[in-house]
């Protein structure tokens, strides 16, 4: 008989326990690493899109992630956070991938610098106008701010995960973060300033915008 | 840290008590300080309406796909399922079933226990040729014991002590369905396993032959035809035009069966929502498994959430004959699995 009881939803360390449990049913352990697949498939796929720009790619990426997950689960040691140790294995995956790249003179090697914006983004925001401005605000930061930024602040990674998606210390991922935040309120404040005459940085509210999604 | 730092930490909560009250005083006299904070907080706004990487278009199916030879084989090599094939075509086997209930958010676990079991004990009685336990009240008695409410119930036992029934006759009776308003703790939950339908059925050692049947019938009682899974509102005869598959349990599940086999032992009739829930969650548990006997099925609260608990008996693993009883308590909002026990 399980002694488990977590109603209030358990959490990841505890699915990747019942995943390995071996005395439990296998369709329970399977049940376990799927809750996982749903908690974690959409972002991991997000980090993988950042880091090689194509959605097939990163598709790739993210299923070889979660086989690696599947595989090797047991020797996920708890030292960090099992999303953290998720997101280096997808970083891992995702530097392969890049490297596989470059060995094929046929395939041109991603530059992960200019790719932060799948191309399915912004055609699903084209045409709000802040939005298009805060792309294009995205754009003219250092790389390595706005890999970090997005990661943090659009795809809702913390700044743990976003370091082990980024293979840097978790100071750095924070530092990185406010400055690109502050930069771009700037560079906000300025494209404010310059396409609306009469407008003040810190006067004129973020006004609520009209939802898009349906014509 | 510098005073954007500052700013940005404060956003973040990560400011301790101390610096957060300091700069909330500092912004509240200095304007300048104030319109930084504004423009930063436009910042995260429109940065928050970004929306995040969505997935493609069937990357999930595409995921599963590509993982279920590595998770059978994970699940397999730690708890063997050995080859007990069921002997006949219709019969599916553990690891099919398995397979079947691989439930996306799906997890199961029921306990209910329970108050309304000893009823079970009286439609069990026909088991008895089947195996060795099979009228006898001793786990009945047990599990009532343990709970509270069960006396009542306990007294509907004996006089439905039915004589000979065959399997069929015994139809009707499966899954017994519980809406007491139960509130139990999630620590409590283990009482369900214990409950006496549960070990009734698994005491019963049903053949693969003879646990098909029930098993086909009490799951077409739960869930209702497929294709018209949601019309419980107004119950219609339709319910139980069956489609080709071997329906040899026809004549229980005539006339009178879906919602008959979702009134509770005191003759309450679930409803419409109540119907719906269970079937949602079952249907993902069961994902038209042939394989598991649903026995109990109870609408409850654990811990304050409303929960479904669906208890199972299902073929050993080695044996392959029905002795292993499964509660799966499922959130009934979502029919996540807040909790499995097996015996």
């Amino acid at each position: 008989v399980s002694t488990r009881t977590e109603v209030a939803g358990p959490t990841d360390e505890q699915l990747l326990e019942r995943y390995l449990a071996p005395t439990s049913p296998p369709e329970a352990r399977q049940a376990a690493f799927h809750q996982l697949v749903d908690r974690y498939h959409r972002r991991v796929f997000g980090v993988c899109l950042h880091a090689l720009g194509s959605p097939s790619d990163a598709e790739d990426a993210t299923q070889e992630t979660f086989l690696k997950l599947a595989r090797h689960a047991d020797t996920f040691r708890g030292e960090a956070r099992l999303s953290t140790w998720l997101y280096r294995v997808a970083r891992n995956v995702c530097t392969d991938h890049i490297r596989h790249d470059a060995r094929r003179p046929s395939t041109p090697v991603a530059d992960p610098g200019t790719l932060d914006q799948a191309p399915q983004e912004a055609d699903r925001t084209a045409g709000t106008d802040d939005a298009l401005a805060v792309r294009a605000a995205l754009e003219q930061l250092d790389p390595a701010s706005r890999q970090a930024l997005v990661l943090v602040a659009v795809e809702g990674l913390s700044y743990q995960e976003a370091g082990a998606a980024l293979d840097v210390a978790v100071g750095t991922v924070k530092s990185r973060v406010s400055r690109a935040r502050i930069r771009l309120a700037t560079l906000l404040a300025d494209d404010a300033v310059g396409g609306h005459p009469g407008g003040t940085p810190g006067a004129d509210a973020t006004p609520p915008r009209p939802d898009t999604s349906h014509p | 840290v510098d005073e954007t730092d500052r700013l940005t930490s404060y956003l973040d909560g990560a400011l301790d008590p101390d610096q957060e009250q300091a700069l909330e005083a500092e912004l509240a006299g200095d304007a300048v300080l104030r319109a930084q904070l504004a423009a930063l907080q436009r910042v995260d706004a429109a940065l928050a309406r970004l929306p995040a990487t969505a997935l493609p278009d069937g990357a999930r199916q595409r995921l599963d796909a590509r993982l279920a030879a590595t998770l059978d084989e994970v699940v397999a090599t730690e708890a063997p399922i050995t080859a007990a094939a069921p002997t006949t075509a219709s019969a599916v086997g553990a690891d099919e079933l398995a397979r079947r209930r691989r439930w996306r958010r799906v997890s199961v676990a029921m306990g209910g226990v329970a108050a309304g079991l000893a009823v079970l004990v009286v439609g069990l009685g026909g088991l008895e040729r089947f195996g060795p336990t099979g009228g006898d009240d001793d786990s009945a008695s047990l599990a009532l014991d343990a709970v509270d409410d069960g006396a009542e119930l306990a007294e509907m036992a004996p006089e439905s002590a039915a004589d000979g029934a065959d399997t069929q006759a015994l139809l009707p009776d499966l899954p017994v369905v519980l809406d007491d308003d139960r509130r139990l703790e999630a620590s409590s939950l283990d009482l369900t396993l214990g409950a006496a339908p549960l070990q009734q059925v698994a005491a019963a050692a049903l053949s693969a032959d003879d646990a098909q049947a029930l098993a086909t019938a009490a799951q077409r009682r739960l869930l209702g035809t497929p294709e018209a899974p949601a019309d419980d509102a107004d119950r219609g005869p339709d319910i139980t035009t069956d489609t080709e598959e071997s329906e040899d349990a026809g004549p229980a599940a005539d006339g009178d069966g879906d919602l008959a086999a979702l009134t509770t032992p005191d003759g309450r009739r679930l409803g419409a929502e109540d119907v719906r829930d269970v079937r949602r969650c079952v249907a993902e548990l069961l994902e038209a498994g042939t394989a598991a006997i649903p026995v109990l099925v109870e609408l409850l609260e654990v811990d304050g959430v409303p929960a479904i608990q669906v208890g199972l008996v299902t073929p050993d693993a080695t044996s392959g004959a029905y002795t292993r009883t499964e509660v799966w308590t499922l959130e009934r909002a979502s029919c996540q699995v807040l909790r499995f026990a097996q015996s």
